[in-house]
């Protein structure tokens, strides 16, 4: 069952029980009014019919027995009053009510007393006085019909259902509008929900309420950003690991070749010995080279869970450095000058101390023979400048990627992988930090690793 | 004279490797291993019967020499480690003859070779051995210039073997180039036919019996 089918006849239940006991209240309160009203007039007339009763009896009259009661009777009956009963001393003298007072009134010891009886589908009032008269106890009965308060209350309960129905639809007819109302922005969450399980991360709901239904807008669309948010990252992260894979596929497939070549032309082709021995060489580089990319991309891969960070001090990384590039640097004919502005950095020295070696390999390749490497630490970070002959612009947003080379064959003879920029973004990385590279062609190049 | 072949590949390995094979099988190859020479070279001469194209070179790219080598009316054979069919069609479409991706088998790049080859009507199937020259267009078999005469099965196979000098061939493959793919005869054929060389033309020895992979001839 639907939400609002079900509160709207809650509500039903709800105006129907209050309907109910409502009239039922005012059913009984105008019930005893009635009563009330019927007593007080039916006492008046009691009163009425005792004094006159009693002022017939102060005439002359027999003293006593039969001729007393005869009096007695004479005189009651003739005050005329109908449905009025007499007895003496517990005897029945005269009667002309409809059923028998004395059934429904305790005779014990009162002088005035009154009850309410239900005979025969009939109700009646029955007023009793009991006074002395001449050492007799006389008691005095007067039944009335109420029946007329029950017909009255059955006529006014009828109203009171009508205006009771009346109310009560108007007031579901509010209730059904005002609940689907409050529920709509609950069915405008359900389908966004639903078009956001199908796919559409990007679906928004736009409920402006303060209430309970407004603030859960409010962080299904904050939840829902995250989830959008989340899924991106994870396209993305795919995306870049797809991209990753088939480079080094492709990356692999040349060496494959070369090998597979190789193998099959030693077990087909018959070799003068010299020549099989080339091609063994050949094959031993291949091997060489492979096994040094699969060390490389290992090391791109699984730095995270291997980075170690601590205090290091930054001028003792700087002499480690400048000691490992010293070869690199001889070779390409450049020197290397370091200044340092800072002290200590949390980072793994050894990942970093590759980074910069690789920046500064880098850097050395692109220099001419007799140029200067500046390598700076500050505050920010490190940074390696050189005046070599820079980055072309387009190539620049792509220098990162793994097995990206500007220049194929000039990284291939110079023996790269193009992993060397790949593995200083992933060390900043892995360091809270990030790779930063500015280059004018001809000019320079300045890569920095921002802590 | 074999055909002469131009490899374009910048991977020294590969074309080292390629090179070693074809000339193995007699084929004239000069290698270059950068786009921009190679197109300079070609200017200058442009006399090759195939060439071996790699697409991802350094200087000019294979895709943007391929028109210049239609041009000189030079078939060509992609050679690339881009091996998706995007790739493909564009190669050729620009005009290749043939696609091969990398790694590939060498054999299978010799058969395409000589069925462009072929094609092209270039194929130049004129084989020697010792003092044994073979025309197979013409069906004649000469030793020192005079004539001798085989059986048409015996020349057959004597003419896989010259062709694959110095490698060696499987009984199937003897058979496959013979009469096509689909023969499924007995392979011993091909061993009564081995002997009969042998004798008949005095090559016990240089026709070498390879266990489990065939039969080699070897020139030393």
């Amino acid at each position: 069952m639907r939400l609002r089918t079900k509160l709207t006849a809650l509500c039903a239940a709800l105006l129907l029980l209050v309907a109910v006991s409502l009239t039922a209240a005012m059913l009984w309160q105008v019930r005893a009014q009635s009563y009330d009203m019927l007593l007080e007039s039916t006492e008046k007339t009691l009163a009425e019919l005792t004094s006159e009763f009693q002022q017939s009896t102060y005439r002359d009259h027999p003293e006593s027995g039969t001729a007393l009661e005869v009096f007695l009777t004479y005189n009651f009956r003739s005050c005329g009053v109908p449905g009025s009963a007499l007895f003496v001393d517990g005897k029945c003298l005269y009667a002309s009510t409809p059923i028998a007072p004395e059934e429904y009134l305790d005779v014990s010891n009162w002088t005035t007393t009154s009850a309410r009886a239900y005979v025969q589908g009939k109700h009646f009032l029955i007023l009793g006085k009991a006074l002395d008269i001449r050492e007799k106890t006389c008691r005095i009965y007067l039944v009335e019909d109420a029946d007329h308060i029950y017909a009255q209350l059955w006529q006014l309960s009828g109203r009171f259902a009508l205006l009771a129905l009346a109310i009560g639809l108007l007031g579901l007819g509010a209730v059904w509008l005002s609940i689907s109302r409050a529920l709509r922005p609950l069915s405008e969450l359900t389908q966004a929900a639903e078009r956001i399980a199908g796919g559409s991360y990007s679906q928004r709901v736009s409920v402006r309420s303060s209430d309970e239904v407004g603030r859960l807008a409010g962080n299904f669309n904050r939840m829902a950003a995250a989830v959008e948010t989340h899924v991106d990252t994870l396209r993305e992260q795919n995306q870049r690991q797809k991209l990753f894979i088939g480079a080094v596929t492709h990356e692999l497939k040349t060496p494959l070749t070369s090998l597979l070549l190789n193998v099959n032309t030693l077990e087909t082709v018959y070799l003068p010995e010299e020549k099989q021995e080339a091609l063994l060489a050949s094959m031993d580089t291949q091997l060489h080279w492979l096994e040094t990319m699969v060390k490389k991309l290992l090391t791109l891969l699984s730095m995270q869970k291997n980075a170690r960070l601590s205090e290091c001090s930054a001028p003792e990384l700087l002499e480690r450095v400048q000691t490992l590039t010293g070869p690199v640097c001889a070779k390409y004919g450049v020197s290397l000058k370091t200044v340092c502005h800072a002290g200590t950095f949390s980072m793994d020295s050894d990942l970093m101390c590759s980074a910069l070696v690789n920046l500064i390999e880098n850097s050395a390749k692109a220099s001419c023979p007799g140029d200067v490497i500046e390598v700076l630490a500050d505050q920010k970070g490190f940074a390696v400048m050189d005046h070599g002959r820079g980055i072309p612009e387009k190539d620049l947003a792509r220098v990162t990627d793994p097995f990206y080379m500007g220049d194929p064959s000039r990284s291939k003879q110079s023996g790269g992988f193009g992993l060397g920029l790949a593995l200083v973004k992933e060390i900043a990385a892995v360091h809270g930090g990030r790779l930063e590279i500015e280059s004018q062609p001809g000019v320079g190049t300045t890569a920095r690793i921002i802590l | 004279m074999g055909n002469r072949i131009v490899i374009i590949e910048d991977d020294a390995a590969i074309a080292q490797a390629v090179q070693l094979n074809l000339e193995c099988a007699e084929y004239e190859v000069t290698v270059f291993d950068n786009g921009q020479t190679a197109w300079d070279a070609l200017r200058e001469n442009h006399d090759y019967d195939l060439a071996l194209l790699d697409m991802m070179l350094p200087g000019i790219d294979g895709f943007a020499l391929l028109p210049k080598l239609r041009e000189y009316g030079i078939p060509v054979i992609c050679l690339t480690a881009m091996g998706d069919p995007g790739h493909e069609v564009q190669g050729l479409r620009g005009g290749a003859e043939d696609y091969i991706a990398k790694p590939f088998d060498m054999l299978a790049l010799m058969v395409r070779m000589e069925k462009v080859l072929s094609r092209r009507g270039k194929l130049h199937e004129i084989y020697h051995f010792r003092d044994l020259t073979l025309d197979k267009g013409n069906r004649r078999l000469t030793r020192k210039g005079e004539e001798i005469c085989l059986p048409p099965l015996e020349f057959d196979v004597l003419a896989v073997l010259m062709k694959n000098k110095n490698r060696t061939v499987s009984r199937e493959r003897i058979l496959n180039e013979i009469w096509g793919q689909d023969y499924f005869g007995d392979i011993r054929t091909v061993d009564v036919r081995v002997a009969n060389l042998r004798k008949k033309l005095n090559l016990s020895e240089a026709i070498r019996t390879i266990s489990k992979a065939g039969y080699r001839l070897e020139e030393r």
